[in-house]
């Protein structure tokens, strides 16, 4: 079962590393949700369900629809 | 395929065989632990039968609560902090008039389901805290959803218009609070310990199991976390300028 959240543990790398070269910021925020749920499944199967039922709530939910107000706010993409 | 998609895989592998490497090198030194260390058996062993008891089977909320009670405490007053300093940031915000569009049928009646589901779920997570996985912040947190669904969907002036607006919020933030701090001072004037549990509060209620303050604590918790994000995401859903939100 390990390995398993090792998978998943490496699939969150490459996430990260699509949100932090995404100039789409609006993209950015939807792999950071994905992110989110990569975690997610790595905490289940590392048997911590009161820690997912906070973090799925809060990554998922709460944090993607800050940010997606945020980015209303200014502009969509983002000018390097 | 472009030289910029090239570049970017290049770094995206160089990037995975440094992770695969570092986790192959440190494996060596870092052995899974086979046996609890003296604290967690101290707490699986107490936190229902034991002499040390909090009343409660499950072990995470009696150490969130009881155990280690005054860190939840004091991360609840950093959350009201920060939640009242927004709050005073948008204060001298202009009430812009603006003309909700909302979104079409279809969203509106999914967004109608998933919210009661959500806040079914919500208060179930918080009211069985002190049994199953669960407790105040989760499910408060998860309440927090149904409203910015709400936003989303419908629009903040629907919200508002139904009696759930910023000073309503506040109110409901406030009374969660206070039961917090009244349920955590009340053993300390009566002579015990601060944020003292079994002795003082009813371990079971009608034969149902209530874990003393930790039903309490959990509740109140729910409404505090759940009212509080709910004020964030009513001001920033605020439109500037007559935009639409």
């Amino acid at each position: 079962m390990l390995e398993l959240a090792a998978v998943f543990l490496l699939c969150a790398v490459v996430l990260s590393y699509l949100i932090v070269i995404e100039t789409d910021l609006l993209k950015a925020v939807a792999y950071s949700g994905v992110f989110g749920g990569l975690i997610l499944m790595t905490l289940y199967v590392l048997m911590a369900p009161d820690v997912i039922l906070a973090y799925v709530a809060i990554s998922v939910g709460l944090s993607t629809g800050l940010m997606v107000f945020i980015i209303s706010k200014t502009t969509r993409h983002e000018v390097v | 395929m472009r030289w910029s998609k090239v570049k970017k895989l290049i770094t995206l592998s160089i990037i995975l065989l440094s992770v695969l490497a570092g986790a192959y090198y440190l494996s060596s030194y870092l052995t899974p632990k086979i046996e609890l260390n003296a604290l967690g058996e101290f707490y699986i062993r107490n936190s229902y039968f034991g002499e040390y008891s909090s009343g409660s089977p499950e072990v995470v909320t009696a150490i969130l609560w009881d155990y280690r009670g005054l860190d939840t405490y004091f991360e609840t007053a950093v959350l009201f902090m920060a939640i009242i300093s927004a709050v005073s940031i948008f204060r001298s915000m202009p009430n812009v008039s603006f003309h909700p569009r909302g979104f079409t049928n279809i969203t509106k009646t999914g967004v109608k389901i998933v919210g009661l589901v959500t806040f079914v779920a919500a208060a179930t997570t918080a009211f069985h805290g002190h049994i199953t996985p669960g407790g105040g912040f989760q499910g408060g947190s998860m309440l927090a959803v149904v409203p910015l669904l709400v936003i989303v969907g419908f629009s903040k002036k629907t919200l508002e218009k139904n009696g759930f607006n910023k000073e309503r919020a506040l109110v409901i933030r406030t009374i969660g609070l206070l039961t917090i701090a009244l349920v955590a001072f009340y053993p300390a004037f009566i002579g015990k310990y601060f944020m003292q549990n079994l002795p003082i509060y009813p371990k079971e209620i009608y034969g149902m199991l209530a874990s003393g303050s930790l039903s309490l604590f959990n509740m109140a918790e729910f409404l505090a976390v759940g009212a509080g994000f709910t004020i964030i995401f009513l001001l920033l859903s605020n439109p500037e300028g007559g935009r639409e939100a």
